[in-house]
């Protein structure tokens, strides 16, 4: 007879997943279709320009390359293991996720802090900005806690978690080693599906359709192009 | 109603005496599930001796506990409640793969094993380990020699021994004194080649350690077990230091690669005018 901490770990790692896939292609598919002009990161760099810069900057570029070693543990676990087999290799590696880690999480959180303070950047954050945020936090926040608290998460993620998420893709999930992993790791899993669920209602739609040369092209400044309700107040 | 055909009686008669013969397996079966705790006469060191066990319980029990050992003790069963607490809370986990008649045939060769006469079935005395096979086991458990089945090495989760620059992971339990809990380096072995645990069932099931490598590392844990156990607070402090360093390095990095960005177009003009505002 499964406990309810059993039914739990079900709703959350094999049902919430597939929920949330699916939400993620279907809304995405429709709101492309429907509202193609939506599809932007609605920056707010005209608004204020010198705290977004810190903000902004660290973020992308620590999560870029955090997410695409999460992509690459998935794909690749074998290779992964294989690169960690001695100790030098796995500690930079591990520093290196840290270090970009860090950057990503100082940045989120000057980013919040921004959309807190800035009086004119609050007026033009929804709802949907302060969840995307609020999920973006808890997710890099559980994640540095977890490469602090339990490592070596790279060696453990391509031993344990790629494996389950591919029997998921596999559509026959395998909880036996999820179940038992500890309660941040399971925050981390979780937040991560609760953030692909709501990912196509909001701003992060623009990752779909980053413009790529945005990696290596000097920051610019963006403008609304908007006539302006009261030009009175001008000069 | 119509008697049964003669097919059918045949086909009976070639699945009785398929219940009996399952009692073959009853040692194999003990072997591969249980031995890593377990012994039937060898004594009890983190496990129960189950040597005359099935007559001390009656079978149903068993057989549900062994089934599902979580569900049965979460139901209360005070012999369950008693068996955590003598075991210090430590539950034992429930066997994958086995189903009634494969239980069954266990019980079977346990009760076999129980008689007055019969042998202890534990695994012999003690192992000899040599500095080599010490040697080894450490050089698989840092990684340094690549394990066989491609599992990860066990530094990856587990801290044992002297560790290097930043340490060890703790993803699961410290190793000190883990010949100790496990029966001694025999128990440890047969621990290693069927771990019982999930999360180390499911790594290495698809990764199996070979022969030669669970002696390795027995040895080289056995060895450890005498060692003081480390603390892996000062190393994951260096490790969170060095990273909070190069963090600040990171964005100084930041500031100076786009230092000449474009930064506004008013604000200058406003300067330069030499206006408040």
């Amino acid at each position: 007879m499964p406990s309810a901490g059993n039914y739990l770990d079900v709703a959350l790692f094999s049902v919430l997943p597939y929920v949330a896939l699916f939400t993620f292609l279907l809304v995405t598919i429709e709101r492309y279709r429907g509202q193609a002009f939506t599809y932007s990161s609605l920056s707010s760099q005209f608004l204020e320009n010198q705290q977004h810069f810190y903000g902004l900057v660290p973020f992308h570029y620590g999560i870029l390359t955090v997410l695409t070693g999460h992509v690459v543990a998935f794909f690749l676990p074998a290779g992964l293991l294989w690169w960690n087999d001695h100790p030098a290799r796995l500690y930079v590696l591990e520093a290196a996720g840290l270090i970009f880690g860090l950057l990503t999480l100082v940045g989120l959180l000057a980013i919040a802090t921004r959309r807190l303070n800035v009086p004119r950047i609050r007026e033009v954050t929804s709802v949907t900005d302060w969840i995307v945020l609020g999920l973006l936090l808890m997710q890099v926040a559980s994640g540095v806690y977890v490469a602090l608290v339990y490592p070596w998460g790279s060696s453990w993620f391509a031993a344990i978690v790629a494996p389950y998420l591919w029997s998921l893709l596999e559509l026959a999930p395998n909880l036996g080693a999820i179940a038992p992993l500890p309660l941040a790791v399971k925050l981390h899993i979780t937040n991560a599906y609760l953030l692909i669920l709501f990912f196509p209602f909001t701003r992060l739609v623009h990752v779909l359709v980053v413009p790529n040369p945005y990696l290596w092209r000097r920051p610019q400044v963006v403008r609304w192009y908007r006539r302006a309700p009261s030009p009175a107040r001008h000069g | 109603m119509k008697r049964p055909t003669p097919y059918l009686v045949a086909v009976a008669m070639l699945l009785l005496p398929a219940a009996p013969t399952s009692g073959q397996d009853g040692r194999a079966l003990f072997d591969q599930h249980c031995a890593a705790c377990h012994t039937i006469g060898g004594g009890a060191n983190g496990a129960p001796d189950l040597k005359g066990v099935t007559a001390q319980r009656d079978r149903e029990w068993l057989l549900k506990f062994i089934l599902n050992p979580e569900a049965v003790t979460r139901s209360g069963d005070p012999r369950a409640a008693e068996l955590l607490r003598m075991y210090d809370g430590a539950l034992m986990p429930a066997p994958e793969g086995l189903d009634r008649a494969s239980i069954l045939a266990i019980l079977d060769y346990i009760a076999s094993r129980s008689g007055a006469d019969a042998a202890p079935a534990a695994a012999g005395p003690p192992p000899t380990f040599t500095p080599e096979d010490i040697a080894r086991g450490r050089a698989l458990y840092r990684g340094d020699l690549r394990l066989a089945g491609h599992g990860p090495s066990c530094l990856s989760c587990h801290a044992a021994g002297a560790a290097d620059l930043l340490g060890a992971g703790s993803f699961g339990p410290a190793l000190a004194g883990v010949t100790t809990r496990l029966n001694g380096a025999n128990g440890l072995s047969a621990w290693l080649a069927s771990p019982p645990t999930p999360v180390m069932r499911s790594v290495y099931r698809r990764a199996p350690l070979a022969a030669d490598e669970v002696r390795a590392l027995a040895a080289f844990l056995d060895a450890e077990a005498t060692a003081a156990p480390q603390s892996g607070l000062p190393r994951a402090a260096a490790f969170a230091g060095l990273a909070l360093a190069a963090t600040v390095a990171g964005f100084l990095a930041i500031g100076i690669i786009w230092r000449d960005r474009f930064r506004a177009v008013r604000r200058p003009l406003v300067s330069m005018s030499g206006g408040s505002r």
